[in-house]
């Protein structure tokens, strides 16, 4: 079947989408059909939490496309995150209609406390949902295509072109928290009510969040998988391993680079889009710098390079984060830089290069030869 | 200048006027500015340019001269190659053969002289790429391959072909692409790794995957530079082997400063000395050259 081809010799990927889709059945079913006093209920905060976990994990994979398979650390992929939960969140301010605090029909309630007459022209066109599900990936995709342009044709690489990407994302933070752009200053966007005529407090869209993430996720896995396998991955990887060479061999460097890191910015893009209706806000701290390196560590911890280990890192820091920031609130921001430097120094492959190992060792324990490593190969399409 | 250049310069001059006064005027002004007869040379793309071996020669550099702050690394140098032709090329440090294979492959630019690629295709006037595209294939002294894919990985990612980023995506073997893979893996006996990353490949194999990649652009003119240095003698013996076999359908200049191997693969050797050519001929007329000796050996 071509449409597993993809997938092919991705043990972790496939492990990874069968468990996605067993949540997919089991979630549902475990939060409505089963009743709120059993053990095995799942509250609606939970099944928010998990879908929030699953637009990270989307995060985390477009990060992971870029500086596993690219080389391109990019600490300013929350920008892109964040770009596409604002037109997520600008669509969503317009259902509100005359339900706000003010009762205007057509401003949203912090404009009308501005004392803002009419709406700012780029707020038109965001009442309709196929306009804001198409500036979701247009505005962060344009937005890295000029940047990308102008950065890789100057052969920007390296560290400087990190510091760059967290330079985009810092002045995006502060341009967003003045009142004057239109987004709501430092409160961001709120108070959704519903989105395409579902009541976003109701248990049944909160399910429905969560099966469009883990429906996103495995789409956008299955995307960054098939791009990999492509020679246009291959071409990836020899540009993060030998730029030049790649160059000298006849490849335009700075095109297959605009090319990866504008479709990366589009699944991120889609990851905030969903991520904005289940926890009902967004606002200019999701473009903080600290965000995005964030990101970069659950990618790190997870395991680069592998995609699938984005997923797990992603869910499992966030998990820990959760956890922590309930247990001991002080503590977080320790436990996540020692992570960082555990991982760094012990798991240099993360936790996807750990199971490998295991994995390994076990077929050795069998007493089976390890099994070569089937090379991703264009044949038998 | 020809009678046409002639007339297409005289068009493109920006202080000529036009007589526009009348409509027949108008008309065959536009009707010469639009014949299609006629191809100006700043229109002609690299891929487009033909390579003319019908003399034989394949490599034309007369009277070439290039200096750095002073110094003459390359001196009225002349030197051809044929085609098909298996040159040595050797000297002692600062020769100029280097700088000469810099020039070929248009990374340096000579201050006078020429450098021709056949008979038309003038070499100084096109850039890195186009004349990487145009069939002049060059090996550097240090071998890279990309060392986290497999030695297949890396003579598909070589292959000639279109490398824009749409058909890289949709690419896929032919079963002809395949067999020429097959084919380059033969002539640099890797075919045992073909599935080893190219990171677990001992130093000579290296050279040869680097070899290989090259050989999957269809070089007319391949430029090696010292392909055996660091090599036991059993690689060397396979790399003096793998490069007689392109004799004939590749041309090949081969810089090397192991006078054993040169031996072992040299039908003609130039001698290099100061930036131009001291002497030329076989391996033993060479070793015998007074001149040479004196070079080599020193008073």
């Amino acid at each position: 079947m071509r449409l597993f081809q993809p997938m092919r010799g991705d043990t972790g990927g496939q492990v990874m989408l069968a468990l996605l889709l067993i949540a997919a059945v089991v979630v549902p079913v475990l939060s409505l059909a089963v009743p709120a006093s059993s053990p095995w209920h799942l509250s609606t905060y939970t099944v928010t939490l998990l879908g929030k976990y699953l637009t990270y994990a989307l995060l985390a994979v477009s990060v992971d496309l870029v500086w596993g398979y690219l080389g391109i650390l990019s600490l300013g992929h929350g920008a892109f995150f964040a770009l596409g939960g604002y037109a997520m969140g600008m669509y969503l301010m317009r259902q509100i209609g005359d339900r706000g605090v003010y009762g205007d029909p057509v401003l949203p309630d912090f404009m009308v406390f501005l004392n803002w007459k009419e709406l700012p022209w780029f707020w038109h066109g965001f009442d309709m949902f196929w306009f804001a599900a198409l500036m979701v990936v247009l505005v962060p995709g344009v937005l890295a295509f000029v940047f990308g342009w102008l950065a890789f044709r100057s052969r920007v690489t390296g560290v400087y072109l990190s510091i760059i990407t967290q330079a985009l994302t810092y002045a995006l933070m502060l341009a967003f928290f003045r009142n004057e752009m239109g987004f709501g200053g430092n409160n961001g966007l709120t108070d959704f009510k519903d989105l395409l005529g579902f009541d976003l407090q109701a248990d049944s869209t909160r399910i429905g969040l969560f099966l469009a993430s883990a429906l996103a996720l495995a789409l956008g896995y299955w995307a960054c998988r098939w791009i990999v396998r492509s020679r246009l991955g291959r071409v990836a990887v020899a540009i993060r391993d030998a730029e030049a060479r790649t160059r000298f061999i006849g490849y335009r460097v700075d095109r297959v680079k605009v090319a990866i890191w504008t479709f990366s910015a589009m699944l991120a893009g889609i990851a905030g889009a969903l991520y904005v209706p289940q926890v009902g806000i967004i606002n200019p701290g999701e473009f903080s710098p600290l965000s995005s390196i964030e990101l970069v560590v659950w990618v790190a911890v997870g395991g680069r390079a592998t995609l699938y280990g984005a997923v797990i890192g992603a869910i499992a820091v966030n998990y820990g984060k959760t956890y922590f920031t309930g247990a001991f609130p002080e503590a977080w921001l320790f436990a996540l830089g020692g992570l960082f430097v555990l991982v760094t120094l012990f798991l240099p492959q993360g936790i996807a290069g750990l199971l490998r190992q295991l994995g390994r060792r076990r077929a050795r324990d069998d007493g089976g030869a390890p099994r070569p490593e089937i090379r991703a190969q264009e044949a038998g399409a | 200048m020809s009678a046409t250049a002639e007339r297409a310069h005289d068009l493109l001059r920006r202080d000529r006027t036009f007589d526009f006064s009348s409509q027949r005027q108008r008309w065959l002004a536009f009707q010469e500015a639009m014949r299609r007869d006629r191809q100006f040379d700043f229109m002609v793309s690299a891929k487009d340019l033909e390579l003319d071996v019908s003399h034989g020669q394949i490599l034309y550099i007369e009277d070439l001269n290039v200096s750095f702050d002073g110094f003459k690394a390359i001196n009225h140098l002349n030197f051809y190659v044929e085609a098909g032709e298996l040159r040595c090329v050797i000297g002692p440090n600062g020769a100029g053969k280097t700088t000469m294979m810099d020039i070929i492959t248009g990374k340096t630019r000579p201050d006078s002289g020429t450098a021709y690629f056949g008979q038309k295709i003038d070499l100084l006037k096109l850039s890195e790429p186009e004349i990487a595209e145009i069939g002049i294939g060059r090996k550097f002294q240090k071998p890279t391959v990309f060392e986290h894919h497999s030695v297949f990985e890396n003579l598909e990612l070589a292959m000639a072909g279109d490398k824009r980023v749409f058909p890289t995506l949709l690419a896929r073997l032919s079963g002809k692409q395949r067999d020429r893979i097959d084919e380059v893996l033969g002539i640099i006996g890797l075919e045992e790794q073909v599935h080893r990353d190219a990171g677990a490949l001992s130093h000579g194999q290296k050279q040869w995957l680097e070899i290989g990649m090259l050989l999957m652009q269809d070089p007319h003119l391949l430029l090696v530079d010292e392909p055996v240095a660091g090599m036991t003698h059993q690689e060397m013996d396979r790399t003096a082997e793998l490069l007689l076999s392109l004799e004939g359908r590749h041309s090949v200049v081969v810089v090397e400063h192991d006078m054993d191997f040169v031996r072992s693969i040299a039908k003609r050797v130039t001698v290099l000395h100061q930036g131009s050519v001291l002497a030329e001929g076989s391996m033993d007329e060479v070793q015998n050259d007074p001149r040479v000796v004196e070079v080599y050996l020193g008073e």
